[in-house]
């Protein structure tokens, strides 16, 4: 019986959230572009804070991180450490981005793009790879939802449909209320997150072992290779930490997400905020510990490593603390999905669409088409999440790689006056190319008439992490490529 | 201002070349190893836990000296 403590709970927590989206959607049913896309950029540090901290930490932190620190152990500190680093280029970065995508009237990263090295086919494209990968992000989430509502409910909710239902009302108000509704929505997902996380996550290990030093001694105990790095795990990690680093605030969604803040200096702060958010992954990766000293002494079962956090406070605490987790759980899935499809509907509605094929249309088309187009995308995220999820992983971690791929492009753009557009777009397809190719461990056909007939593409190839392959070839040739552009267009001044 | 800016980027990626001198070097790595245990927290979890901690107040650091109008 008291099981539908926590069914009650998470329920209760979505409605308090429809109702919030419902709220914001009508009062923004006829918004106009400022308001759909940033929000009229009028966001203090608490809503700023709160949302973009819901954006960023999704059901990859409350499922993902618990789930591969029982696979991969000492890994896990590699994502813990390169999302505190991106947050030194938080600061650096994300203010000047905001002055000028203030200035400029930005309300996309592809805008950006666009309109700084004045090539259409640069925003266009960065618009569509973004898109694409943003896509895989929610079907992540969509797989996530249906984890958490399977293990917080005790098999009294039909995850399917409860899924189902939930995306399609995300969808619903994101398509609706634009940003506005996003933004709000996400502001108490973040607080129901922290209390969460806090509240439960960093209690597990002391109710189970006595305190967090206990847990890494039965772990020691149990699997003691999982407390330390191999020589090649040292190596990805150094990699990954400053690839990732660097490609964290590529995300369209969080680069978005920053665009509704009200000044530059509402950003600054929120560098500094977010930090927070980012030292909260401790105790879940502290849940993850303890669930992995459990499952490796035989004390817990896991259907899937995914289901380590859920499994563990439900051997820990009573149904109504699983509910409060669950509704914890299920925010950071559908705040961040909400984001991502926002952010990809803009992408392609304005950057793509519009700015290709209609630049005539006006605001209130634009406005139509992305609704149009975040209706589309939900849709296809949820055909793939509900038929084939299983290709999404893969795809996720070429996409983490390939977002990075933009870092060149934004950093020289903004304080590199001779960064050139031919430059930067070549090293964006190089950079993206080699990185997928090294991200993936696929033997696939081979395209191209000569050579062999298939081609093996190696999973993080001499043990280096596939986003720093590919920012080894993008950086150089987009500073070489714009020096030599620069000089070329010297020496014809010069003839003329 | 941007002397203390490029000090704490350099700060910061002391822990990728910490990371990268581990991997040439496993026989002798400087925070890959699981003792000592800090209040029964292996080595290396404890250097991760703690540095995201430091960079979080340096951060934070770097924002109160802006609001001040430091000049470095």
């Amino acid at each position: 019986m008291s099981e539908y403590v926590a069914i009650a709970i998470i329920v209760g927590w979505l409605a308090l959230t429809a109702g919030v989206g419902a709220l914001m959607s009508y009062r923004y049913r006829k918004a106009g572009a400022e308001a759909w896309f940033v929000a009229g950029r009028k966001y203090g540090i608490l809503i700023l804070w709160l949302s973009l901290g819901a954006n960023i930490y999704s059901a990859y932190t409350f499922l993902g991180l618990p789930g591969y620190t029982v696979k991969y152990g000492a890994k896990v500190l590699a994502i813990l450490l390169y999302g505190q680093l991106s947050y030194i280029f938080a600061f650096l970065i994300t203010p000047k981005l905001w002055e000028v995508a203030k200035e400029r009237g930005y309300v996309t990263i592809s805008d950006f793009f666009e309109d700084r090295y004045g090539s259409k086919a640069l925003g266009a494209l960065t618009a569509v790879i973004g898109a694409i990968f943003s896509a895989v992000y929610i079907v992540l989430q969509i797989k996530g939802i249906g984890i958490i509502l399977d293990a917080a409910a005790y098999g009294m909710l039909d995850p399917l449909t409860a899924k189902v239902i939930a995306f399609a009302l995300v969808a619903a108000f994101t398509v609706v209320g634009g940003m506005m509704s996003v933004a709000m929505i996400n502001a108490l997902q973040g607080a129901i997150m922290l209390v969460a996380i806090w509240g439960i996550g960093a209690l597990v290990p002391i109710m189970h072992y006595g305190s967090w030093g206990g847990a890494f001694q039965a772990l020691a105990t149990a699997r003691p290779e999982l407390l330390t790095l191999s020589e090649e795990g040292a190596l990805l990690s150094a990699t990954i930490l400053l690839a990732s680093s660097l490609g964290f605030w590529m995300w369209p969604n969080r680069i978005h997400g920053v665009f509704v803040a009200k000044d530059s200096r509402t950003v600054r702060k929120n560098a500094v905020a977010l930090s927070i958010f980012q030292i909260s992954q401790i105790p879940i990766i502290m849940a993850g510990v303890t669930a992995a000293a459990m499952f490796y002494s035989g004390k817990l079962s896991l259907p899937d490593s995914d289901y380590a956090l859920m499994n563990v406070v439900k051997a820990t605490f009573p149904p109504w603390v699983v509910g409060i987790l669950g509704a914890g759980a299920v925010a950071a899935a559908i705040s961040t999905a909400a984001a991502l499809l926002h952010s990809s509907g803009s992408l392609v509605a304005r950057n793509a669409f519009q700015r290709v094929f209609r630049p005539e249309s006006g605001e209130k088309a634009l406005v139509a088409v992305a609704r149009a187009v975040t209706a589309v995308i939900a849709v296809i995220a949820l055909y793939i999440a509900l038929t084939s999820p299983e290709i999404i992983v893969s795809l996720l971690l070429t996409g983490y790689a390939g977002v990075t791929q933009f870092f060149p492009g934004v950093v020289l753009g903004l304080w590199w006056k001779k960064a050139n557009k031919k430059a930067v777009l070549a090293g964006l397809i190089v950079g993206t190319l080699v990185a997928a190719a090294t991200r993936m461990n696929a033997v696939i056909p081979n395209p191209l008439p000569i050579g062999p007939s298939q081609i093996v593409l190696v999973k993080d190839f001499m043990g280096i992490y596939g986003g720093f392959w590919g920012l080894i070839f993008n950086f150089p040739i987009a500073v070489i490529g714009s020096l030599i552009a620069g000089r070329e267009k010297k020496r014809r001044r010069r003839k003329r | 201002m941007r002397l203390r800016r490029v000090v704490l980027v350099i700060l910061a990626y002391v822990v990728v070349l910490l990371f990268l001198h581990d991997a040439v070097d496993p026989g002798n790595a400087f925070i890959n190893r699981l003792t000592p245990f800090v209040s029964g927290i292996p080595f290396l979890w404890f250097f991760a836990f703690t540095y995201t901690v430091l960079i979080a107040l340096a951060v934070a650091a770097l924002y109160v000296d802006e609001v001040r109008g430091g000049e470095g």
